[in-house]
Parts: C-alpha cells; structure tokens; sequence
C-alpha cells in the first residue's frame, strides 16, 4: 500500500515537467507551430531558474526568471520561424544546440571551481506544501494534493488551457490560424501576431517546466539535464491530441513510465538499469502509433509559415 | 562557365554563414571575459600544429560525413531523420558483435563482414520510423529521437551486461578481433580509411541523387509529395526507402568509428555525432558532395574543442554554440535567397529546376 502511494505520487511528480511543457507546446501547435527547440528552450529554463535561485535566494524567482529567459529564447525561434519563415524543424534543431551549448558554457563560466571540482551546489527549492483536508484523504491526498507548489501551478495550467481555448474567442482565433490561416486572416485575425503571442507564451511554459526539473524536482543543474523531457513533451501533445485533458492523461502515463522505473529500483527486481531506462521511450513509440490510427487533431497548417499575400 | 556560376553561388551562402557565425562568437566570448584569439588559436593549432594532428581531425569528420550523408539522404526526401546518432550507435553495434565474436575469419573478410552487419544495423533502426511514418503518418521526428535514446540505452544495457570486458573498470565492451582493425594511413598518425570511405559515399548518394531515376523520385517526393503522387511516384514506398538508405549509411558509420578508432563498444561512442550532422546537412544545402566539406569544417570544430577548453577555459560545449549559429544564418540565407528570386514564374523555375 505505501509502495503503491508512493508510486502514484512519483508519477505526478515526474509528470508535471511534461504537463506544464506540453501545454504551452500545444496552444503554439494549435497556431500552426511546430517547435523541436522545446528541448533546448526546457534546458535554458532549468539553467536560469537554478542560477537565479542561487544568486537571488528565492526559488520564485528562480521560476520567475526561467519564464522570462523562456519566453527571449523562444523569441529567437519566433522570429526566425514566423518573421523570416525558415524551416521550423532546421531552426528548432539549432535552438537545442544553442541551449546545450549556452548552458553548458555558462555553468562552467559562473559555478565551476577549478581544482575542487566542486560545481553542483544546492539550492533551496520549492518545498512540499500538504493542502488541509485535501492531502488527508486515504491514497488520492498523498498523490495529489501533498506536493510542492508548482505541482498545483500545473493543475491550474490545465484548466486555464482549457478555458482559454474552448470557451473564449481567443481560443477560436488560436485554432483558425493553425487550421486555415488564410480563411483565418479574411475574418480579420491577425496571423502572425497570434503566432508571435502562442509561440512566447509556450515559450514561458517551457522555460517554467525547465526550472521545476532544476529547483521543484531536484535542487541543483546538470548539463543536459533535461533528458529528452522535451522531445517528450512533443509526444504528449500529439498522445493528447492537443487537448488539455488529453494532453494530462498522456502526461500522467510518461510520469507513470518514469516511476515505474525508479520504483523498480527500489522494488530491486534484477532488471537491468538501462533496460527499464528504455520504457517511457517505448512507451512513447507504442502510444504515438497507437493514436495515429485514428489520428485526430493535428492542426492542418502545423508547421506551414504563413504568407500574407 | 554555367556550372561554375552555380558553384560560387552555392557556397557564398554557407560561407558567410560560418564567417557569421565566427564573428558572434568571437564577440560573445570576448564580452565575457574570455580571451577570444588565444581560444581560436586553440582551435586552429589542434588541426593545423602537425601532420597527426591533422589526421585525428580527418578521423573526427569521419562519423559526421556519415551521419551527414544520411542526414542530406532524407531531407531531400523531406523526411526529417533526426535519428542518425541511434542508426549510428546499431551499426556499430551490429558490427561489434561481428567483430567479437567471428574472430576466426581472415582480417578483410571479417572488415567487410561488419561493414555490412553495421549496414543493417543502422538500416532496421532507420526503416522503422520510416515504415511507421509512411503507413501510419507517425511524425518521424519524435520515434527517430525515441529510438536515438533506445539505442543508448541498449548500447548501455550491453556494455554492462553481455559483452562487458570485466577486465576493464569502465563499462566497455570486449575489444573486436585484432584483424579487424582499420590499417593507419601514414606513418605516426591514426589516420584510417573511414573518411575516405565516406567520400566515396558522398559521391555515390550524389550520383544516386541527382542522376538516377531512384533520386529523382526520392527528390521530388521531396519537393511536393502530392505532385509527385500525381506523377505516379509512389510516395510510401519512396519515404521508407530513402529512410533505408540513410540509416544503413549513419549504421555503415557506426561500423567503420569502431573499426577505426574505437575498438570496442562504450556508452560515449557518439558524442553527438547523429545531432551534429543535422548542422552538417544544413550547412551543406542537404547536397552529399557538400557534407564532405562541412563534415571536415565539424571535425575540425570538434577536434579543437577540447582544446580550446584547455588553452582558454572556454567550455568543450561551445561548440554548439556555433553550430547553433550557423544553422540559423543558412536558415536565414535560404530564405533570403528565396525573397530575392521573388515569386510567380521565376519560383517556377525554381520548382522545375529543383525537381
């Protein structure tokens, strides 16, 4: 039983990063976006909101910061993909090689000390905040309601997402300009500018998802420390089908693949490490296939820089 | 006079893109606080200093022309491989079980032996996406990327478990049979045949490209799926062919780094190589012939990283930085270009002449 509720409270743990990045990826594919970079723009945020965390004290605004250098990273991509129409995929490819390098370089530069070898301080990050009442009903309160505070930043995330996209005409605006820019543009939306806002406002849920891998999750950076979280989160999108709750759902079966792993280390069954390393990447294959079949969803102009002619 | 026209205008474009992006970085490590000229010393001395420099720097292209070449295969066909680091990683792992376990074959038997087992190896690991795309429209750049991170974790799980050498403290696999290794070139370098091989290649996909009936089709699935659907190309079947190719090159890559250079399997055989090649492409224009020089400009990139991080305290990972920014600048100049040409008829012939 205690193994059980552990096991259920790892997996929203190892889900929020998904969730919350997934998201903000959506809302910008509903546009017409198509952003591989979400690796590079995650890996920024845990950089920045590590550093800002550790130098102004204050595991807030370390997420702070992180969304802002979130939001001026994906500004990069945005104006490349949107402005100067290049290849969304070529560009995003360069914005992860731009994280990887430009945290990689900095960290050393700021916090590697030459001789100790001593580089991953800690800081102090979000800590676990029991919701009254809540958190004492048997099994669901430890597995929902006993976390840190970004945790409830991403239940929040999912019905604003929902709200905003099925019940306000902004939501609409967002759709049209992914299904039919053009059609959209005739009713007098603005194209670009829809992409512009979707594209910096996932830009922020990025570099949020990235600081609650480096500040909520853990409390210090690694390079690289992302993992593939936000290749991922491209994949829970398209699980998802681009809908909020569809996009939870995906999200808690990642989570639950990330726990299962490290439960199964602890469990100490003889499995090899890298072979239970591997499930929620299988996982992921198995589940993009399975909901191709009757693939739904997909915004008809992903991808596809609009012209206004 | 035409074709050289062509040429210079060709390279113009990546050329300024490199100069570009040469001068960024200088700017960027130069306003914090590094000193810029002792850095690019650095990583010019660790290529240019002497003959075996030299050859290591050839050696270091070697992996990227072929996961580049495989790149430039499947963007022409528009379909975005961005799993040629794990292509890269089962050729060499195919290979490596040819290598250690059939060790009473002759030394060039066995070679080609593994060239082929790594062939394959890259093959199946290229052609599941591409099957997955083409029959179910699975974007294939987020199973390449999954199986980029399957193949790591397999390549781990066997360097631990099956094939560990436990004579070795490191995770590492048994060492391949010693006639399987590639001969050094020249006297005092480790200069092997692997970059020459993939020369050989470049020249063989370019040919295949932009000479044959098989290219044209992969060409202009590439250019308009539709219209090349309505042309009477089969679109499915050309798209999982060409992802054939292009892991069974990236795999052929795998194959010849472990007979080459590293010998036996590890985890950090690939530092990136898969990734790097979509740079490679890029810069390239996605022309096989034109990897075989952005491949060297890479290997070059990479052979002075470390070393850069020696002279000059400037992290080995800066190199991505530039990389990064090269990609954006051709990015930038493709479109450009594409402005400059303006639209109606002469797009057109831009169309006919890019099919």
């Amino acid at each position: 039983m205690e193994q059980l509720s552990y096991f259920l409270a790892a997996t929203v743990r190892m889900a929020i990063p998904l969730l919350i990045a997934a998201l903000g990826l959506s809302v910008a594919e509903r546009a017409g976006m198509m952003n591989i970079g979400a690796e590079g723009i995650m890996l920024m945020g845990a950089f920045a909101g590590y550093t800002a965390a550790r130098l102004l004290g204050s595991y807030w605004l370390g997420a702070v910061v992180a969304m802002i250098v979130g939001v001026l990273f994906t500004g990069i991509f945005a104006v490349l993909a949107i402005s100067c129409r290049t290849q969304q995929v070529v560009v995003g490819a360069a914005i992860n090689m731009l994280g990887a390098g430009v945290t990689s370089v900095l960290y050393r530069k700021l916090f590697y000390q030459v001789g100790t070898g001593i580089s991953g301080m800690m800081v102090e990050s979000f800590p676990s905040i029991p919701i009254p009442l809540l958190s004492s009903i048997p099994v669901l309160g430890p597995m929902l309601f006993n976390h840190n505070a970004l945790v409830y930043v991403g239940y929040f995330l999912v019905a604003a997402v929902w709200f905003i996209m099925y019940r306000t005409s902004l939501g609409l605006k967002i759709i049209a300009c992914g299904e039919h820019p053009k059609a959209a543009d005739s009713l007098g939306i603005n194209v670009i500018k829809m992409r512009y806002m979707t594209t910096l406002a996932s830009g922020a849920l990025l570099g949020l998802a990235g600081a609650y891998l480096s500040i909520a999750q853990t409390n210090a950076f690694g390079e690289d420390m992302t993992g593939g979280k936000g290749f991922i989160a491209m994949a829970v999108v398209i699980l998802g089908k681009w809908t909020p709750l569809g996009i939870t759902a995906g999200a808690v079966l990642f989570g639950g693949a990330n726990a299962l792993q490290m439960s199964v280390q602890n469990w100490g069954v003889a499995i090899p490490n890298n072979i239970i390393m591997m499930i929620p990447y299988v996982a992921t294959v198995v589940a993009v296939v399975a909901v191709s079949k009757k693939r739904v969803g997909a915004p008809s102009a992903q991808g596809v820089p609009y012209i206004k002619s | 006079m035409e074709k050289l026209k062509n040429a210079i205008k060709s390279i113009w474009m990546p050329a300024l893109a490199i100069l570009a992006a040469i001068v960024i970085s200088w700017i960027v490590l130069t306003v914090s606080g590094y000193d810029a000229g002792k850095a690019f010393g650095a990583l010019w001395s660790a290529t240019f200093r002497n003959m075996k420099a030299f050859g290591n720097t050839l050696n270091k292209a070697s992996p990227l022309l072929f996961t580049g070449v495989a790149v430039a295969v499947s963007y022409r066909c528009s379909v975005f491989n961005i799993g040629t680091e794990g292509q890269f990683l089962m050729g060499a792992i195919a290979a490596g079980y040819v290598g250690i376990y059939c060790k009473m074959l002759p030394g060039p038997v066995l070679v080609v032996l593994m060239f082929v087992a790594g062939a394959i190896g890259g093959a199946v690991w290229g052609v599941i996406p591409g099957y997955l795309k083409a029959r179910h429209g699975v974007s294939e750049v987020i199973t390449t990327i999954m199986f980029n991170y399957i193949a790591l974790q397999f390549l781990g799980f066997l360097v631990r478990g099956p094939l560990r050498d436990t004579s070795q403290v490191e995770p590492q696999s048994f060492k391949i049979a010693d006639q399987a290794y590639l001969h050094y070139l020249l006297p005092d370098t480790r200069l092997h045949i692997g970059f020459f091989l993939g020369c050989v290649i470049a020249v063989v996909m370019f040919v295949w490209l932009f000479r044959t009936y098989y290219g044209y089709e992969v060409r202009a699935v590439g250019y308009n799926a539709t219209a090349a659907q309505c042309g009477g190309v089969n679109v499915k079947t050309t798209m999982v062919q060409a992802m054939l190719i292009s892991g069974g090159i990236a795999g052929l890559g795998g194959a010849i780094e472990l007979a080459g250079n590293a010998h036996y399997l590890f985890e950090n055989m690939s530092p990136g190589y898969g990734y790097t090649a979509i740079a490679v492409s890029v810069l390239a224009g996605n022309n096989p012939i034109g990897v075989i020089f952005s491949a060297l400009l890479f290997g070059f990139l990479n052979a002075g990283s470390t070393a850069m991080q020696r002279a000059a305290d400037v992290s080995a990972s800066f190199v991505n930085i530039f990389q990064g920014i090269i990609i954006i600048f051709v990015a930038l100049a493709a479109v450009s270009k594409m402005l400059l040409k303006g639209k109606g008829k002469k797009t057109e012939k831009a169309a006919k002449k890019e099919a």
